[in-house]
């Protein structure tokens, strides 16, 4: 090669190298700004990782594949309607229970509670009592908890029509997305290949092959161990004779998806349903305890056999993204936060490894 | 050069792809399959245009799948070092090259370098091994055909090797 050559292919690699920088960021700018899309992208994605071994299953036994994928929806479609038709009742049941039954009995607890705190505040430390830095004297503990538990429901209240919109639009446009990513997914593939330039051709089929394999186990082996974990969770409350067994275990095993922290926020949340049914330390330590033996199980069991050590994430990683998660699309955000961090490092880890290997970096 | 070949593969058209899975059909991994299934091998292709001295992949770069050559020829050519290079073979349309690596993923052993305009067809081992997986009778002829030829090209390498031998003993 010239030296003229070697320069117009060392400015050309700068180029494209620049326009995939710039569209990686605008991509992410648009995804981010308009979640509505996104988040039918991001689940269509995950459930044609999710489909595709029973799409592949049938394609083996000579189902066309459009068809199969019809009959994995038709499947999928039973335990969804099942649940629908279940699920508004047992949330109200659970509702009822615990808020209209339960609630104001632990309010009125938690307000005792509150209540010998300030006094003893108020007897021991000179910042607490009148004209003190922190004066509590005049503060009446009811009055604070109600207005503040009305702001938060205000709150809930004006975003409850957007919200629905929302979950109305994104279950519609899921299984669309999912069905053109399972029917198509080759297609895409092919019509991405074609833009790269033919020096890294080899590497992209390589990389875009490894990023799949990856991609379909971690999320794969994420549903999985959540599944487990929340089970393990449920046959664990119920032998402890808890209420609420399986409010609680759905959400230990969805917090599950979110490494470190999750497991934590999920304990949290158990053991304050908890201290709203008994008001009583008892069945909060049982919850505590049937959790961390859950999060054990996980670390020492589930989580090494289902979920590889390549999308290990530092600690640290991991709270950025939560953070990050929860700002741009609050719970849903946070719960998806860690995944969608560990998909694209995948993707950077094997575009980096693809491009060391065929030296073209 | 590499900016040509760039646009020619992302706006040439679907007639310039003028009856791939006849193609393919021609090649010996694929000979005897139906047009049903040579269609099927034809949607996991990837047709490119390579353009005069560009290089398909070179000797030592981790190998991903074969090639086939649609139109015009490629050098084989292995490094000799020192800037010289071996020429092993040119093949032309209807050839097909690095189809160890559908077996093996191990490093390329020559370097495949483009002579003129030319057009192929990749065919990578991860798609080639999901098709041969989601259509078992597919996958074990397209098998038998791979173990058929490679057993050729074996029988061809003992012969030389013999007539190697014969003409150093005399």
């Amino acid at each position: 090669m010239t030296p003229d050559a070697g320069r117009s292919s060392r400015a050309f690699r700068i180029f494209v190298f620049l326009l995939i920088l710039a569209g990686a960021a605008a991509t992410f700018y648009f995804f981010f700004t308009i979640s509505l899309i996104t988040i039918p992208i991001l689940v269509g994605i995950v459930m044609s990782y999710l489909l595709e071994p029973p799409v592949a299953f049938l394609e083996r036994r000579g189902v066309p594949r459009t068809l199969g994928i019809l009959a994995s929806f038709v499947a999928l479609s039973i335990p969804i309607a099942y649940l629908s038709i279940f699920l508004p009742g047992w949330i109200a049941q659970e509702y009822r229970q615990l808020i209209e039954i339960r609630s104001p009995q632990a309010i009125e607890n938690i307000q005792g509670l509150l209540a010998d705190a300030r006094v003893y505040l108020i007897a021991h430390s000179e910042l607490f009592r009148e004209g003190g830095r922190f004066d509590l004297s005049d503060l009446d503990i009811a009055t604070f908890i109600v207005n503040n538990s009305l702001r938060v429901l205000q709150k809930l209240v004006k975003a409850a029509p957007s919200l629905v919109v929302s979950y109305v639009l994104i279950l519609l446009l899921t299984p669309v997305v999912t069905f053109y990513i399972l029917r198509d997914g080759r297609s895409m593939k092919a019509a991405f290949i074609r833009i790269v330039p033919n020096s890294h051709f080899e590497m992209s089929l390589s990389v875009l092959s490894k990023i799949d394999q990856q991609l379909g186990a971690y999320i794969r082996g994420r549903i999985l161990e959540g599944a487990i974990i929340g089970s393990i969770a449920y046959m664990g409350l119920r032998i402890g004779g808890i209420e609420h067994a399986g409010f609680m275990a759905v959400a230990v095993g969805t917090t599950n998806l979110m490494p470190y922290v999750g497991p934590w926020i999920g304990t949290i949340f158990a053991m304050l349903v908890g201290l709203i049914e008994y008001s009583t330390l008892a069945p909060i330590g049982t919850i505590f305890g049937v959790c961390v033996i859950a999060q054990l199980l996980d670390n020492v069991l589930v989580g090494p056999l289902v979920i590889s050590k390549a999308v290990d994430l530092h600690p640290v990683a991991v709270l950025v993204a939560c953070i990050a998660g929860a700002k741009v699309l609050s719970l849903l955000g946070l719960i998806i936060a860690v995944p969608v961090v560990c998909i694209v490092k995948v993707i950077v880890q094997e575009f980096f490894a693809g491009l060391r290997s065929y030296r073209v970096a | 050069m590499e900016l040509r070949s760039l646009w020619e593969n992302i706006f040439r058209r679907a007639a310039e792809e003028n009856d791939l899975a006849a193609l393919l059909g021609r090649v010996p991994i694929f000979e005897g399959l139906s047009r049903r299934d040579l269609q099927v091998i034809e949607r996991v292709s990837h047709p490119r245009i390579y353009s005069e001295g560009e290089a398909v992949f070179r000797e030592g770069q981790p190998g991903v799948g074969m090639f086939v050559i649609q139109k015009g020829s490629v050098r084989i050519v292995k490094d000799k070092g020192g800037g010289s290079e071996l020429e092993l073979a040119v093949l032309s349309d209807g050839d097909f090259f690095g189809e160890v690596a559908l077996l093996l993923d191990a490093p390329r052993s020559a370097s495949a370098i483009a002579a003129g305009r030319t057009e192929l067809v990749g065919i990578s081992r991860t798609d080639l091994i999901a098709v041969m997986d989601s259509k078992p009778s597919l996958g074990f002829r397209i098998a038998s055909a791979l173990a058929r030829t490679l057993a050729a090209r074996l029988q061809s390498a003992n012969r030389e090797f013999i007539e190697l031998q014969e003409k150093t003993v005399q």
